[in-house]
């Protein structure tokens, strides 16, 4: 396995342990100061966090959770069995591209949710802040597609034929090689003009 | 057999359909009894907008719109089906995958989202004969056929690319090992051509 090809395995590791991170990271908050008091909604992907607004803004989770920890172990999954089966390096550009839908569906969401606030028309205006789990989300994405992509086979190799087994040496490249079933090792020291006599 | 270089683009194809189909069909439907007093208000969403029955005004763009991503999802499903086609599938397999795999994030968000907010209305608390009703419609299904379809195909890709990928891997800085199992056989840089030596340092 080449060096770049082992720097992708590695960094399919971190992208997959950010995912994971940035699921129990808060994705979004909602503020509004009212009466030198500050009342705020605050959700991860999983469960929401504080909610001072008691429901009445019928927010919720925005539920990402899941398809980061499976895309995450999609990736972890694929970058072990890779050591052992190249094929199984398919699974980290699942993975990646799994992530990615995710993230960038988290991130329409969390618009959307500002969309939502901003049209509610209070009279107090509320601030709505993208949490750092969505930001670790969209990190983790990105670092993912630039690992699937270390992780795979360029197609730069050329492909030598495996025939009916000789080896075929190279012998444009350089001069001090020999070509292949030149020569046999000359075990019993020979006379070397007796050769040349041929 | 099946020629699974020709059946991975037709199914990216059929995927990438269907999901541009099923962005712009109903994917849910909320009914809300007892809107204006006695009446009924109907919410369709597909993943552009939201359409109201009986209307009030012009359909609304959805908050979390989700059709844009999967249209491009679906371009780039089709770029790979067309470049899988041209044999360039060193290129057009990754792309599939990668866009296949995006497809079905995706979709696997959006449900769960669908499935919340089902389980949100659900949980409100009016009378019984006033309770919403989520209902999921085929846009949904569209969209989950698609996903599970392009991942079939991006997988069948690969599948053709197997012969390429289950070559030894060469490690192109390695030193080249010689068998030297066999008599026939020489060492690397082995035994120098005598003959031609000594007519050089003549």
């Amino acid at each position: 396995m080449t060096t770049r090809r082992v720097l992708g395995a590695v960094l399919v590791f971190v992208a997959a342990g950010l995912a994971v991170a940035a699921s129990f990271l808060a994705a979004y908050a909602v503020q509004v100061e009212l009466q030198g008091r500050t009342l705020r909604f605050e959700a991860t992907s999983w469960l929401v966090e504080r909610d001072d607004f008691r429901g009445a803004l019928l927010l919720g989770p925005i539920e990402y959770g899941e398809g980061a920890v499976g895309a995450a172990l999609v990736m972890a999954l694929s970058a072990v069995l890779a050591f052992r089966m190249p094929a199984a390096r398919v699974g980290s550009l699942l993975g990646a591209g799994l992530l990615a839908g995710v993230a960038w569906s988290a991130v329409t969401s969390v618009q959307g949710i500002v969309k939502k606030v901003a049209d509610l028309g209070a009279p107090v205006p509320f601030d709505v802040e993208q949490g750092e789990g969505i930001t670790l989300l969209v990190v983790a994405a990105g670092v993912a597609v630039v690992s699937a992509v270390l992780h795979q086979e360029l197609p730069k190799r050329v492909v030598e034929p495996e025939g009916d087994g000789a080896v075929i040496h190279q012998v444009e490249a350089d001069d001090s090689e020999t070509p292949p079933y030149g020569f046999p090792v000359i075990v019993e020291p020979v006379e070397p003009k007796e050769q040349k006599s041929d | 057999m099946i020629d699974r270089r020709r059946i991975a683009p037709i199914l990216l194809v059929v995927a990438a359909g269907l999901a541009a189909v099923g962005s712009f069909e109903d994917t849910y439907r909320t009914s809300y009894p007892g809107y204006g007093g006695s009446g009924e208000q109907v919410l369709s969403t597909n993943l552009w907008i939201v359409t109201a029955d009986p209307p009030v005004g012009l359909p609304q763009e959805l908050y979390n719109a989700a059709g844009f991503p999967v249209i491009i999802t679906a371009v780039l499903m089709v770029v790979a089906a067309v470049f899988l086609m041209r044999r360039r599938t060193s290129f057009a397999a990754p792309v599939a995958m990668g866009a296949a795999g995006a497809l079905a994030g995706m979709v696997l968000l959006y449900v769960l989202q669908v499935r919340r907010e089902k389980a949100a209305i659900l949980s409100w608390p009016v009378a019984e004969e006033e309770k919403p009703e989520l209902s999921i419609l085929g846009g949904t299904y569209l969209l989950v056929a698609a996903a599970l379809v392009g991942l079939v195909g991006a997988a069948l890709a690969q599948r053709g690319q197997q012969p390429e990928e289950t070559e030894e891997e060469v490690d192109e800085e390695a030193v080249v090992v010689h068998q030297l199992d066999d008599d026939d056989d020489t060492p690397p840089f082995g035994i120098a051509i005598i003959g031609e030596e000594q007519q050089e340092t003549r």
